[in-house]
This record gives C-alpha cells, structure tokens and sequence, in this order.
C-alpha cells in the first residue's frame, strides 16, 4: 500500500515536460539513441521495401484516379494561374516579402516510443546541432510536434497528436472568415485531432485547411496541421469543435525538419 | 556475468522495441490495429526466473526507469509496472518450474496487466481520450498475443545462448 502511494506520489511529481535534462541523463539518450540509429537504419530499408511491395497494389488504382485528375486538370491550371497572380499581387501589397524564413535542421528519425500513451519520437540531432527544447519539428507536408528534451547528440520529439500532457496548439481555419480554435485532443480511433474553443457563430466546414495560428509561442503561424473532416457541438454545445485528419502520416516518419529560428530574409 | 548478460539483454531490448519492433505494428501498414512491443517487459520475466523475486523486483525497477527516463515525461508507469511484474515473475519460478511453460503462462497474464496499469495510469494522470472498448478491441488483445510470442521467442533465444556458454564453459575447462 506505502508502495503504491509513493509511486503515485512520483508519478504526480514528475508529470510534466522537463528541458533541462542532467548529465547522466544526456548520456543515457545519447547512447540509446546511438544504438537506435545503428538498428534503425536496416529496418527501414526493409520496411521500405515491403512498402514499395505494398504500393504497387495501390497503382492500378491510382492511375485511373490520375487519368480522372488530368480531365480536371486543364481548368484547374487556369484557376491556379488566376490564384497565382493574385496571391502575388496581395503579398506586395501586404510586403509579405519581408515575412521571416524559417532556418531549418533535417533530422532522422531513429526511435519511437513503444507504449503509444506518450506519443513522442527520438531523433539524431541535439545540442551540439544547436536544437533547444520547444523548437517546432515539421515535414514538407505539415507539422509534426515539438522538442520536449534535448540531449547532446540526440532529441525527443513530442508528436502534435500527443495531447494529452498539456501540450496546446492554437490553429487557425483557413476560408474568408479568419476562424481560431485550439487542439486539445486526439482521437486514436479514427487517427484525427480534435479542435474545441471554436466560436458558434464561426463554424468550420468539412475539407477546410487547418494551419498554425502563430499563437502560443511554440509553432510559427502557417505550417499546415491537417484537414477538417467533421464538425459537431461537442459536450458544451457553446462551440464547435471540428476533427481534423493530420496532414502527416505520423507512423511513416523518417526524416524530419527542426524549425532553429526564424530569421529575416 | 550473468548481471551483465542481463542488463545488456535489457539495452538490447529496449533499441529493438523502439526500432525494428515497432515495424510490426499493424497500424504502420495502414491498419486500424496497435501493437504495443514489450520486448523489454519479457526480458525482465525470464531473467527474473533465474534472479529470484526481489532480484527480479529491482531489474524491473531499473529497466522501468530506464524506460521512463528516456520515453516518458513521468517517472513510474514502466517503473511500477516492470517492477512488479519482475517480483511476481520470481516469484512464480519459486513455484514452478522456471521454463517454455511458465513463460507461456505469465506472459500474456502479466503483459496483459502490464497493459492495463498503463491504461489506469494515462486514464488517471493524463487526459487520455481512449475509450476501454476500443483499447481493449483494438490494442490490447493484439499486443498480449505478439508480446506471448515475443516471451516465447526470448525463453527459447535464452535457452540456447545459455547452452552456448556452458559448451564454450567446458570446452576451457577441458584445456
């Protein structure tokens, strides 16, 4: 029984994101992580393999999707060079030229955690690269997490789907009407996030793009989160809250992008 | 020897939970069901049958820690778990005899529990949103059957390498 509170009495203690890691700690993961990358790298060639198996399935049926595409495609290229110009014309108008750009770090990814309760991934960068904990981590295709610790040759990476530590991220729903709302959930059943403190009279719709607000301090704004693929009332029925697929394949991850700084270009 | 023998098994297993077992999972091949690997829980089993139950209390302990340390942002879920899983585990081989057949009883029973102190813990101090029908459907019973495997497989990986070493044993003996 005294063991079962002094072990509650830990857990509670310890709950929480810790930056600063100790020596013997730094250690620890460094030579860990070490180990991953050496076995990591053999499992992904295999794995790659299987999945150049896997998608050759899926081709078929994929190229009659892109023929159906192509017929599509005439007036979208059209429609994308009308968007084009204007997009140009709004970013001198806004001087969106002097908008930072993001100095980037690529990492690979070497480990992941086995217990899927903290979804949190390791990766081959750290301090010696200049990584700092709270540093956003993306891919080309949208946003993946942030640093939670750092080690001297290696980082843990907590995934944007790992909300349930208290980690937040303020989003913003791409349309004509600037819509805020913040992730505080995860669905691990249909794989989408869930966003609440969205405005009644502000409903967002299915397919709309949801990308990083700016607010919060951690994630810079316009990274892209994922896509809206259903709205409801929630338990409160004072908001909406709206599910949103991620835009990254989170269980594919193998190479990933750490945001070091914004700087002026 | 064996202390080192142990603690590298347990290095050993936590990279390959990590990396090449994590590949086994059939939600990274698109399908709706997690695996959880527990290789490192099936180390700290068999090597507990040899150790003893408070031996096999404390390499739990150690091997939770390690787990906690590096993976977790809370001390004790793996600490806990593997520890007493490591105490029953010696416990049990008091009993029993230590082998194939233990390990394919307490296996799946305390991976099994294993799995669903996990559970309590998130559901308690964390905000986990993850419903117990679709834990249990599509988490657990998945992760208890290739966690079974993965004790069978370590029992009889051990086995041999321990046959190994009594052989290279003899054969300096014999010199």
């Amino acid at each position: 029984m005294i063991g079962v509170v002094l072990l509650s009495a830990v857990m509670w203690l310890t709950m929480g994101q810790r930056e600063q890691l100790t020596l013997p700690e730094k250690f620890f993961k460094d030579t860990l992580t070490w180990m991953q990358m050496v076995f990591s790298r053999p499992a992904h060639q295999v794995a790659g393999f299987f999945e150049d198996v896997q998608g050759m399935r899926t081709l078929a049926e994929e190229n009659r999707i892109l023929k159906k595409s192509l017929q599509q495609y005439a007036q979208l290229a059209v429609e994308n060079e009308e968007l084009r110009a204007e997009n140009q014309r709004l970013k001198e108008l806004l001087s969106y030229t002097e908008r930072n750009a993001a100095q980037m770090l690529m990492a690979k990814v070497v480990g992941r955690n086995p217990d899927r309760w903290q979804a949190t991934i390791s990766i081959d960068r750290g301090e010696v690269h200049g990584v700092k904990a709270n540093m956003p981590v993306i891919t080309p295709q949208g946003i993946v997490g942030k640093v939670v610790s750092v080690g001297n040759f290696t980082s843990t990476v907590q995934l944007i789907t790992d909300v349930q530590n208290g980690s937040r991220t303020s989003v913003l729903f791409q349309g004509e009407v600037r819509t805020y709302g913040v992730i505080d959930g995860y669905d691990a059943e249909t794989g989408w996030l869930r966003a609440t403190k969205i405005p009644l009279e502000q409903q967002p719709r299915k397919g709309q793009r949801v990308v990083t607000s700016g607010l919060g301090g951690v994630f810079p704004q316009g990274y892209l989160v994922g896509q809206v693929e259903r709205v409801d009332m929630g338990e409160s029925s004072l908001e909406w809250q709206a599910w949103i697929k991620p835009a990254v394949t989170l269980q594919h991850l193998e190479e990933v992008l750490i945001v070091m700084e914004e700087q002026p270009s | 020897m064996r202390w080192a023998g142990t603690v590298g098994a347990i290095f050993l297993a936590m990279v390959l939970d990590a990396t090449w077992l994590q590949w086994l999972s059939p939600d990274h091949w698109g399908k709706p069901w997690v695996v959880t690997p527990h290789l490192t829980l099936m180390v700290v089993i068999y090597r507990s049958f040899y150790h003893g139950p408070v031996a096999g209390g404390v390499i739990g302990l150690a091997a939770g820690l390690l787990q906690d340390l590096y993976w977790s942002q809370m001390l004790g879920p793996a600490m806990g778990g593997m520890m007493a899983a490591g105490w029953l585990a010696g416990r049990m081989s008091k009993w029993f005899q230590p082998g194939i057949w233990l390990m394919a009883l307490l296996a799946p029973v305390l991976d099994g529990l294993y799995g669903f102190w996990l559970y309590g813990v998130n559901l308690l101090f964390t905000n986990t949103q993850m419903s117990a029908g679709w834990f249990v459907l599509n988490q657990w019973g998945y992760s208890v059957l290739a966690n079974t495997l993965l004790g069978l497989l370590v029992v009889v990986t051990g086995y041999r390498l321990q046959n190994i070493v009594k052989l290279m044993r003899k054969e300096e003996e014999g010199k």
